[in-house]
């Protein structure tokens, strides 16, 4: 593993950074060189010829627009929920939407033009990337270190990758990385023996392989839905999932639009000890509204679906083609 | 004002509000009241036997217009419209989007950064610490008619989203 050396010194000091991440549990580590802005170092890294190329590892794993055209070209930007920053002009091609508030910067710049400590996985605002945790030791490190800012404890520059904690399921690895959530659960939907796996284990333990408790009703619908009739039936929507990706994305980009969604009133704590998470919730609910053929092409909503054995109220609107949620509350 | 606070029913507290409305059509405690209200039938599908779902649409976009023209400038009422548009901008008809929203709780703010509901609304911005969030919330529902004193319904609606974790 070399070592990315940067163009300032301290005294006794010449700090080294390296990028690592690991796809999921038993995966040979890999790692990745990189530009300050996230353009990645040609000749090294992952680079490597019949590598499998993992798009997420900069800015909290923002997807890098990469390589979509047939002669291998692409557009070579990292695509944030709101904005898409230029890798190596280290700027956004649009206009940050909150300009207003940050006038100490150009509204394209990136990260407040600070890259190693910052991050903008949503084009919106500015976080930090400095966590209170032990710097990792390095043996080709000069200093013995992985990167080291005086005051600052640690700066990690690391793509999101899965925390050591023992109960992180690998599949969560992709659950963190895609709006759409849930990727062994939507995989699995459509496959007939995952389905009827679940149902037996949901009979006989009372939750499912997602540690999800179920209903004796619910293992059925799911032993049912085995049957080719039942599956076809699941699967009649009439918005792309893509749209409703863009709709989660933008609920849970917005702490004001969760509180106002979650707020004790609409009595969503069971469903949330349930689904685990707030965004887990979200998820659900975006889902099924596309699953429920209800929803109009544009214009206001209001729409009944039943979750995890609740009936839970749905009102929004379809704006530009995307479902957007204004409100939900079990009654 | 403490006739309409006495009102439960958000049916009877509409018809209660445009009737006091009529008598003083540019009163900003009942224009504010009447945004909320009217809002909040709407967002959380209330029960209202006198009122359609979408007459009170128009009723919202009419309080709106009123916004624009006469109170662009005032801070409560600016706080308010902004906190509605920027969670559901649809009702606010197609030329809005919820950047405008986002805009207006910033401009509120920037008007009176004093104001910890304000502050709060506008959290993600500020990137406050979360000693500093639990703080405003402190502040927020122990006094919160000294940064907002319109009502019953909009007390109650505030102090349950800031008191929900996020």
């Amino acid at each position: 593993m070399g070592c990315l050396k940067l163009s300032y010194r301290e005294k006794n000091y010449e700090p080294c950074l390296k990028v690592a991440y690991k796809n999921f549990e038993n995966s040979p580590e890999k790692r990745s060189k990189y530009y300050p802005f996230g353009l990645t170092m040609a000749g090294i890294s992952s680079k490597a010829a019949g590598a499998i190329h993992n798009r997420r590892k900069f800015n909290e794993g923002t997807e890098l627009e990469s390589g979509e055209f047939s002669d291998g070209s692409g557009l070579e930007l990292y695509a944030t929920n709101f904005r898409s920053l230029d890798p190596q002009l280290g700027r956004f091609w649009q206009v940050d939407p909150f300009s207003d508030a940050s006038d100490n910067w150009t509204p394209y710049a990136y990260a407040n033009n600070n890259p190693i400590l910052l991050n903008d996985p949503y084009g919106l605002i500015s976080e930090s990337t400095v966590q209170p945790t032990p710097v990792p030791e390095c043996s080709d490190c000069p200093t013995g270190r992985m990167a080291e800012v005086k005051k600052l404890e640690t700066v990690v520059v690391t793509s999101k990758k899965p925390p050591s904690n023992s109960s992180y399921k690998w599949y969560q690895f992709f659950n963190d990385h895609n709006p759409g959530g849930d990727f062994l659960y939507e995989i699995n939907r459509w496959n007939p023996i995952a389905n009827l796996a679940n149902s037996i284990k949901t009979y006989a333990s009372g939750s499912d392989f997602y540690g999800v408790e179920q209903s004796n009703a619910e293992a059925t619908v799911q032993l049912a839905s085995v049957i080719p009739i039942a599956r076809v039936s699941s699967t009649v929507t009439n918005v792309s999932l893509a749209a409703i990706r863009q709709g989660i994305a933008k609920t849970l980009a917005t702490s004001n639009d969760l509180v106002h969604i979650f707020k004790s009133k609409h009595l969503f704590q069971p469903l949330l000890s349930k689904a685990g998470s707030e965004a887990n919730v979200i998820r659900r609910l975006y889902l099924s509204l596309g699953q429920s053929g209800q929803l109009p092409a544009s214009g206001n909503f209001k729409i009944a679906v039943n979750i995890y054995g609740y009936n839970v109220t749905i009102k929004g609107a379809v704006i530009d083609g995307i479902p957007r949620i204004g409100t939900s509350y079990i009654k | 004002m403490e006739l309409i606070d006495g009102i439960d029913n958000i049916n009877d507290l509409l018809i209660a509000l445009k009737a006091k409305l009529i008598e003083e059509k540019f009163n900003k405690n009942l224009l504010i009241r009447e945004a909320f209200t009217l809002w909040y039938t709407l967002v959380e599908g209330e029960d209202c036997e006198n009122f359609s779902d979408d007459e009170i649409e128009n009723l919202l976009q009419n309080n709106f217009k009123t916004y624009q023209v006469h109170f662009s400038e005032d801070n409560d009422y600016t706080f308010i419209v902004g906190w509605m548009v920027s969670i559901t901008f649809w009702y606010f008809g197609s030329s809005i989007k919820e950047e405008y929203g986002s805009s207006l709780l910033i401009k509120a703010y920037q008007s009176n950064p004093k104001n910890s509901l304000f502050k709060w609304a506008i959290r993600d911005k500020l990137r406050l610490t979360n000693d500093d969030l639990n703080h405003l919330k402190i502040d927020i529902s122990v006094r919160f008619e000294q940064f907002y004193d319109y009502g019953v319904l909009i007390r109650e609606y505030f102090l349950d989203v800031i008191n929900t974790p996020h």
